[in-house]
């Protein structure tokens, strides 16, 4: 049987602005295994934030396809879109975008509770390590914290894949790392697809595959047999 | 800091109103909608009033008629002319008539001018064909064209001095009217007026003024109005009191003026009648003493003559009883002296027989032997001792032989017995010597007696003397029998005196019945000379004093109707507008407030640049004014033309013909509040916000604003109820307390909305619902019965058992309505007072039902029944006291109970009560009647027998009902309009509120639709607040709305008339139905804008 989950099939993305057509991803070809670590780096214009919203269904590419799990999502309407985020899509935000006037529970159960087969959310939070903290609002918690929350507000709704955009850019150094400590852990506790998005290329040697954009292209695409733990990592 | 700069720091400007156009649009939206309504609504009464006073014054509208009585002589007219301040004069006619409109005879008011023009004063606005030309032509009001008169129809105008032919000539407005219902009351027919008919004075005098006041007047032209236009009284408003002030001085002058010479004709007229009528009482009063002298006399001389003739009969009557006494004297005399006669002669024959006899047979010597017997005897006894006792008895026995056999005129019995004595004196033992002394003596004497009266000479004499007095008897009887004659004679002559006295008598009563009737001919000719001088007086008295009405403004029917309209309309716009303006503007300041937050970093970023604070500040100035000015003014005109135009177009359709185009006016406070309200409250609210945020260091500005902190709400310590709700309602609960401000903001815009639409519809209801509950509930009779005259209590009992009868008929109140004042300290108020007979049967016709208590209120004789708006002016309770005013008698009353009523201000009392507080009998004007059946038929023929047998004329509280009901339709016009505002403005609040909500949250929405939320999950996330939101407003609304309406309820009403003042459920029912149909309504247009958040807002960081 295929391993294979994803599978990007020369998208291309075009934005019209007047008379200039602006193609923000140019066919882009790449494919990815279930389970795997996966990290996007590109520089700021490559591409990036076209592939992280056509993958996580928020925009459908102008032309290609893409094969999320034997479907393809690239002719979907925005009804299929929303049910393949909803079903099959963990997110975590540069911002965590946690809502303000929920406690960190809540926040993990706002998730869950529309999904087919979410995971317990008390559970995931106490995986994540905010097992004490479940009931304050997220002004009471660290940038950290908040990201954890996100993170497992993600994955307690037990997606076929977890996007994180820029999931370290909010934070300091140390926190960063934890968090991709975490990310990584998520990938292997729960035998999750994780995909990070980032234009941190010192983080490629965590990834179990790493694909490189550039000018809306892949430029360069590398399995990585033996990953190196976060903790090695510096940058 | 460099021009260019100034340029991006404009360019941002205009993006940041291009990029929130909704927001900007929200704002304009809601300030033009709060700025046209309040001003529109505002500037409204005065509009209305502008535009009548515009109306009436390009009419040259007669600011003061006068109405003469007596009528205006040209000389009257001429004497105006020196009057200062008079702009325009015209003169004419004023007459109530009658005319077949439709084949029913309709009451009329007819005015004569001497000609038509449109300059003329009260210039008729001609609707269709021509002025007059000819005095048979006329002029229709444009209601009579409507009841079905057209122009070239002919008419019959009937007046109380006579009838004409007229040919309508054409159809008009009069300035006089400008209400469609108000034409006032006629004198004839039933009294009530359907139009007026304008005419030529020449060749129609005789329908104004009767022959006798020209005579009166002894005048050939006469007029009995005037109207005047005041000079420059178009300055004044119509409906100001500097208007009436400024009138009312010209009005002294000419009313000082015509009232002179109305007095000196009054004087005049007067004057020359009482003359003649003093001379005519002076002859009537010599008249009278004539009579009365002869009267006297008359009665004098038969008095005397009845005197003479009682004396006659008094004399009669003597002579009579004299001649009756004589007569009775007479025969008894005669009877004595014939039985007299008659005795005397048998004892004369007796004598004469005795006389004969003792002739005859007269013997002396048996008398002598006795004698000398006895005296032997005496002679023998006086012996002594030895008596011889046989000669004694010799002697003795000797002088009984003699005596036996004597045949003279001795007594022999009586000398026997003696003799007797003698011999039984001897014949004893012992002889009584004594006893035969005195026996012998005694014997002696007995014949010795006979001896001397048998002296014949003296028997002779006696005779004589005895035939003597039979003469003279005889004598005497003749004499008797002479008297006998005269006495039969008297008797004749006593019975002539009688007939005589008799005839004297029958002729005295004839003199006496000549002479009454006499007199009494001279009486009734005085006495009718007497009424005929009481007419006289009458009709000098009736000679009018000449009075002069004057009318002005506050006469005229229409205008007063039309000011009460315009304070309606005004106490409705003190309120509510203002109201809907402040909620217009607390939508727009949260607005404001919202976008300085949002836009935090922004201005960190232009702070941090080199922007000055005022800069920044500048920014939202402008914004501010851009967005509220332009709406302000926008509004403020718009709102102007749209709503006064709205309004006055639709009072114009429905109450006032007024062919006159619109003068808006635009009052400068009005539009210095709305600019106040609508700029100036905003932009400090704005520039309160911004500065504070300002004073910030633009490092701290730059970065989000540290997110509201999640809390915990109240609820959640409710845990019975915290834990039944879903996870969603949970969220939706704390989104809806997170925000306090946006919280109450909405709430309280929503309320104000929702308050507004249930004062709409509650007004509405409260105007619309009197006439159910007076027409329906409270006046509970089918007719009114006004009598032409005043009758008996007794006689309307008559009516009412006759009416009874019929079979149209159920039952009928006789009653006596009148006018009164009721007063209490200083309220002085106009009400109706009735009086009715009975009070069981009243409470057919009238339901009196407690005004507090809803129960039926039982009637008694000690007090009145007062109705509940009276009460509340005069401020009594039940049990207290006012003054009540009846024909200028004041009375105390007490107020026994207060009645549930809405139109009219009432006072009932009892026939019982009325006649004690009054002490007079009460009489009986009005009635009230049910019917079995409304039917046209039946009314016909109950009318037909009334008025045969002017039992009153009838008229049904269904068209009372009717009549009330199209007064009333000007308040429902103003509610519309201010239902339909206050929906609107609800709409474009909700609309903002769901706007800033959806703004605010935009990056919240974004990430939950990355999360995988449905779109209808997204709508639910966001709308759920709203739908809370607006059903907590629009409770809320519910007391705010109770509160407005009963306020701007109490505002308007008049002064006899109650609204209901409870809101019907309905109303509350609607009023949440559109609140939360429209939040329904915006949520589904709102959805498109939640689909637009585009889900890469998720990835921006806050800003």
């Amino acid at each position: 049987m295929s391993n294979v989950l994803i599978e990007f099939k020369n998208i291309v993305k075009s934005y019209t602005m007047g008379d200039i057509t602006i193609n923000a991803s140019d066919g882009v070809d790449f494919e990815m295994n279930k389970g795997e670590f996966v990290v996007i780096v590109g520089a700021s214009g490559a591409g990036k934030t076209t592939i992280l919203n056509i993958l996580g269904g928020m925009d459908s590419p102008t032309s290609g396809s893409i094969i999320v799990d034997g479907e393809n999502i690239s002719r979907y309407d925005e009804k299929k879109l929303t049910e393949y985020r909803r079903d099959d899509i963990g997110f975590v935000f540069q911002f965590y975008n946690l809502v303000q006037n929920l406690t960190a529970l809540e926040n993990v159960e706002i998730a869950t509770q529309i999904c087919k087969n979410p995971l317990d959310a008390q559970n995931v939070l106490e995986r994540v390590g905010l097992g004490e903290r479940m009931s304050n609002f997220p002004s009471q918690l660290s940038g950290g914290e908040q990201q954890r929350v996100a993170i497992a507000r993600a994955i307690a709704k037990n997606p076929k894949l977890l996007l994180c955009d820029e999931p370290t850019g909010a934070l300091d150094y140390k926190t960063g790392k934890s968090i991709l400590a975490l990310l990584r852990e998520m990938c292997e506790t729960y035998q999750m697809t994780v995909i990070v998005i980032t234009h941190n290329s010192a983080l490629a040697p965590m990834a179990d595959r790493v694909i490189h954009l550039r000018s809306g292209k892949v430029y360069q695409m590398e399995l990585n047999d033996n990953p190196t733990p976060i903790e090695n990592i510096e940058w | 800091m460099v021009k260019r700069n100034k340029r991006a720091y404009w360019k941002n400007l205009r993006k940041s109103i291009s990029t929130s156009k909704a927001r900007f649009l929200s704002i304009f939206a809601i300030v033009l909608l709060g700025a046209a309504f309040y001003s529109g609504l505002r500037n409204t009464p005065g509009t209305m009033a502008l535009t009548m006073d515009n109306y009436l014054d390009s009419h040259q509208y007669s600011d003061l008629i006068y109405i003469a009585s007596l009528g205006f002589s040209q000389d009257d007219l001429d004497a105006l002319n020196d009057i200062e301040g008079i702009e325009a004069i015209s003169y004419g006619n004023q007459f109530d008539a009658q005319t077949l409109i439709d084949n029913k005879l309709s009451g009329v008011t007819v005015y004569t001018n001497e000609s038509y023009s449109e300059t003329m004063v009260n210039a008729p606005e001609l609707l269709e064909g021509n002025y007059p030309s000819a005095s048979d032509e006329c002029l229709i009001d444009n209601e009579l064209h409507k009841s079905g008169l057209n122009v070239g129809d002919e008419i019959t105008l009937t007046s109380d001095y006579g009838e004409k032919d007229f040919i309508v000539v054409g159809i008009i407005d009069d300035v006089r009217y400008v209400a469609k219902t108000e034409r006032g009351t006629n004198t004839l027919g039933d009294g009530t007026n359907s139009g007026f008919i304008e005419i030529l004075t020449e060749d129609n005098e005789f329908l104004a003024i009767s022959d006798s006041l020209y005579e009166l007047r002894d005048e050939d032209v006469l007029y009995n109005q005037i109207c005047v236009v005041v000079e420059g009284a178009s300055d004044y408003n119509v409906f100001d009191d500097d208007y009436m002030d400024y009138i009312e001085e010209v009005n002294t002058k000419i009313k000082s003026t015509l009232s002179l010479r109305i007095g000196d004709l009054y004087e005049e007229l007067t004057s020359d009648a009482q003359q003649q009528l003093d001379d005519a009482i002076a002859e009537y009063n010599e008249g009278y003493e004539e009579y009365t002298a002869s009267k006297e006399t008359f009665d004098e001389q038969i008095l005397e003559a009845k005197i003479e003739l009682t004396n006659a009969k008094i004399t009669l009557a003597e002579n009579e009883i004299a001649y009756l006494e004589g007569l009775s004297t007479v025969s008894d005399e005669m009877g004595d002296s014939i039985e007299t006669i008659q005795e005397t002669m048998t004892e004369l024959q007796k004598q004469l027989t005795d006389l004969q006899n003792q002739l005859d047979n007269y013997d002396t010597s048996t008398t002598t032997s006795i004698i000398s017997s006895a005296n032997q005897i005496i002679e023998s006894a006086s012996d002594g001792t030895s008596i011889d006792t046989d000669a004694i008895l010799q002697q003795a026995q000797s002088i009984i032989d003699q005596a036996s056999d004597s045949t003279s005129s001795i007594d022999s019995d009586a000398i026997i017995e003696q003799a007797n004595k003698i011999i039984a004196a001897v014949q004893g033992d012992e002889v009584d010597s004594d006893a035969i002394n005195e026996a012998a003596n005694q014997i002696i004497q007995e014949t010795t007696t006979v001896t001397s009266s048998s002296d014949i000479n003296e028997i002779l004499n006696s005779v004589d003397e005895q035939i003597t007095s039979v003469n003279e008897m005889i004598d005497e009887l003749s004499t008797s029998m002479d008297g006998m004659t005269q006495l039969i004679e008297a008797g004749l002559q006593i019975q002539n005196a009688k007939l005589q006295v008799e005839n004297a008598e029958n002729e005295l009563t004839l003199q006496e019945l000549q002479g009454n009737s006499q007199l009494e001919e001279a009486a009734a000719q005085l006495e009718e000379a007497k009424t005929q001088l009481d007419e006289a007086q009458a009709q000098i008295d009736e000679i009018p004093k000449g009075k002069v009405y004057t009318l002005t403004r506050d006469e005229n029917a229409g205008l007063v109707s039309f000011d009460a309209n315009v304070d309606a309309i005004e106490a409705i716009a003190a309120v509510f507008p203002l109201m809907f303006f402040l909620i217009s503007a607390l939508v727009s300041l949260t607005t404001m407030t919202r976008m300085v937050e949002e836009q935090r970093s922004q201005n960190g970023t232009l702070r941090a640049l080199g922007y000055s604070k005022v800069d920044v500040i500048m920014q939202y100035v402008v914004y501010v004014l851009l967005a509220t000015s332009i709406a302000c003014v926008i509004g403020i005109l718009s709102g102007n033309q749209i709503f006064t135009r709205i309004i006055w177009y639709l009072y114009h359709l429905m109450m006032f013909q007024i062919e006159s185009s619109i003068v808006i006016q635009q009052a400068y406070i009005i539009t210095l509040q709305a600019i106040f309200i609508s700029v100036f409250v905003v932009m400090l609210a704005t520039l309160y916000v911004s500065i504070r945020e300002l004073n910030l260091m633009p490092a701290i500005l730059m970065r989000p604003k540290a997110p509201k902190l999640g809390k915990r709400i109240f609820l959640e310590k409710v845990t019975f109820i915290w834990k039944r709700l879903s996870f969603n309602q949970k969220v939706t609960m704390r989104n809806i307390f997170r925000y306090k401000q946006r919280f109450f903001m909405s709430v309280i815009g929503i309320a104000g909305c929702t308050a507004l639409i249930i004062t709409g519809f509650g007004i509405k209801y409260s105007v619309s619902e009197i006439i159910d509950r007076q027409y329906g509930e409270i006046l509970m009779y089918d007719a009114d019965i006004r009598l032409e005259d005043d009758i008996s209590v007794a006689d309307s009992k008559m009516y009412a058992t006759n009416l009874l009868e019929r079979s149209e008929v159920t039952n009928v109140e006789y009653v006596y309505e009148q006018s009164a004042n009721v007063l209490k300290n200083k309220e002085d108020l106009y009400a109706t007072m009735i009086v009715y007979q009975s009070l069981d049967n009243i409470s057919n016709f009238v339901n009196f039902k407690d005004y507090k208590t809803g129960n039926k209120i039982s009637l008694n004789d000690d007090g009145v029944v007062l109705s509940q708006k009276t009460a509340e002016l005069l401020d009594v309770e039940v049990g207290d006291t006012f003054d009540l005013e009846v024909d200028d008698m004041t009375y105390n009353v007490k107020v026994e109970a207060i009645m549930e009523n809405f139109s009219t201000n009432y006072v009932f009392m009892s026939q019982t009560y009325y006649e004690d507080l009054t002490s007079s009998d009460l009489i009986i004007n009005h009635g009230f009647l049910n019917m079995k059946t409304t039917d046209q038929s039946d009314k016909t023929s109950l009318e037909n027998y009334m008025s045969e047998h002017s039992y009153g004329n009838l008229s049904y509280l269904s068209e009372s009902g009717s009549e009330f009901a199209e007064q009333m339709s000007s308040l429902d016009i103003i509610t519309v309009i201010l239902t339909a505002c206050a929906g609107a403005l609800n709409f474009i609040v909700l609309y903002n509120l769901t706007n800033i909500n959806i703004q605010e949250r935009k990056s919240e929405i974004a990430t939950i639709k990355v999360l995988g939320f449905r779109r209808k999950e997204v709508y639910d996330y966001i709308f759920r607040e709203n739908i809370i939101l607006s059903v907590i407003g629009s409770f809320l609304g519910i007391f705010l709305g109770y509160i407005l309406h009963r306020f701007i309820v109490l505002t308007v009403e008049f002064e006899s008339m109650m609204f209901v003042r409870s809101i019907h459920w309905t109303s509350y029912v609607y009023a949440i139905a559109i609140t939360i149909g429209f939040t329904f309504l915006i949520d589904l247009f709102m959805r498109r804008v939640l689909n637009k958040v585009d889900m890469v807002e998720s990835l921006k960081s806050i800003e």
